[in-house]
């Protein structure tokens, strides 16, 4: 089993938010921030790992009737832990993160992997998987916060350093109200679908049928 | 029926395990959770009153009126009272505020906010620090302003609101400037008793 292509995919080929579609409800809400998206993103990712390990573990004791809620209640004893733990030694992260740490929860992403691929795979893989698609979430939030930051308010801040120094122009409020967030993740969508297309033509069926 | 019997004994079992870890991790952090909470207190109470990094010495708390109010000194003088005020009106729900005012009771010296659940991004950047400054920009507005000249821009006051948040940024205005009235009204009630 070619190993590397677990950590990939989650970031092009089966990224969770622009090719899945899962966990659209946090993204579009903690999208209008490049600080929000990066937070949010080590959040899930640091989740997800945890997820993916337990009940990459545990596979083989979970009978199939009674998935679903296993899953749940290692997911959600995780994320507590986790909530518990920085707020008690690194609460400066915690007041930082401590919104998005509670959506984490009701993210489907973590949900989806587990059942999708955790709890069919051994636990290098499902390591690899986790850290794959905690990449291509934390990457498609950071570039759908960078245009909303950058539109909406006119400059890009990361932590309170300036990183595009503003404002460059008359900012447009929509970008970072929710009309905003679906717009450019219909665009960033349209986009990933044009170049994903172009890079499968040759040995697609639909592009020849398509074709001139 | 043996299945049922499998299918309870996994479920209750991940159950008891994961419970078990959580009053774990719950009790070995509680202490360390609730000392960060009073000291996160103190330090927003000592900015309301002076400025980020001075340290003040509070004697409280004690009711004024309906407010909880602490009593600020720094090397034994008085620097003002710092009272809680708690509006529901916000976008996200309950926002937690406290109110500085310096000893002679007239003037804010500086507004906090303990707790909110505003939108990230857009009401949330009532806390908002702007790079390269300390204070939240939003909340600055109000050091230094009597009670009649509290309201935002829009209403004929001093105060910016923040971008796309008109309800955040009213909410705390209006909470600030209806607990400082009651805060003026206990005192003189007070005052003019004794």
């Amino acid at each position: 089993m070619p190993r590397v292509q677990e950590f990939t995919k989650g970031i092009w080929k089966e990224n969770p938010v622009l090719r899945l579609m899962l966990g659209l409800c946090p993204t579009l809400a903690v999208s209008t921030a490049v600080d929000n998206a990066i937070g949010m993103g080590v959040a899930f990712t640091v989740v997800l790992l945890g997820s993916n390990i337990v009940i990459s573990l545990i596979r083989g004791f979970i009978p199939k009737q009674v998935r679903i809620p296993c899953f749940i209640v290692v997911i959600a004893t995780f994320v507590t832990i986790i909530d518990l733990t920085m707020n008690a030694f690194q609460p400066k992260l915690h007041e930082a993160l401590g919104i998005f740490v509670p959506l984490i929860v009701v993210n489907c992403i973590v949900l989806g992997r587990a059942e999708a691929f955790a709890s069919r795979n051994t636990l290098a893989a499902s390591v690899l998987d986790a850290l794959g698609m905690g990449a291509g979430f934390t990457l498609a939030l950071f570039v759908l916060a960078f245009v909303r930051e950058l539109l909406g308010t006119g400059m890009v801040s990361l932590f309170g350093t300036t990183i595009v120094p503003g404002p460059l122009f008359e900012p447009a409020i929509i970008m970072i109200l929710p009309p905003g967030a679906f717009v450019t993740l219909g665009l960033m969508m349209a986009l990933m679908n044009k170049i994903g297309d172009r890079s499968s033509s040759p040995s697609s069926p639909q592009a020849v049928d398509s074709g001139e | 029926m043996r299945n049922v019997v499998r299918l309870t004994t996994v479920l209750l079992t991940i159950c008891a395990v994961t419970s078990g870890l959580l009053a774990l991790v719950y009790s070995a952090t509680r202490t360390r959770i609730e000392a960060n909470a009073r000291m996160e207190a103190a330090r927003l109470r000592a900015e309301a009153l002076v400025g980020p990094g001075t340290s003040v010495e509070f004697s409280g708390p004690k009711e004024v009126g309906n407010l909880v109010c602490y009593e600020g000194t720094v090397d034994g003088k008085p620097v003002g009272t710092v009272f809680t005020v708690t509006t529901t009106k916000g976008y996200g729900g309950t926002i937690k505020l406290l109110v500085g005012v310096d000893p002679t009771g007239q003037k804010i010296t500086g507004v906090r906010i303990a707790e909110h659940s505003e939108t990230p991004g857009l009401g949330a950047n009532i806390v908002q620090v702007r790079p390269g400054e300390e204070k939240p920009w939003f909340l600055k507005q109000f050091r230094g302003l009597t009670a009649d000249r509290i309201s935002l821009k829009t209403g004929g006051g001093p105060i910016d609101g923040v971008t796309a948040a008109t309800i955040s940024s009213r909410a705390v205005t209006e909470a600030v400037r209806e607990g400082f009235e009651e805060f003026i009204r206990a005192r003189r009630e007070r005052t003019g008793a004794g």
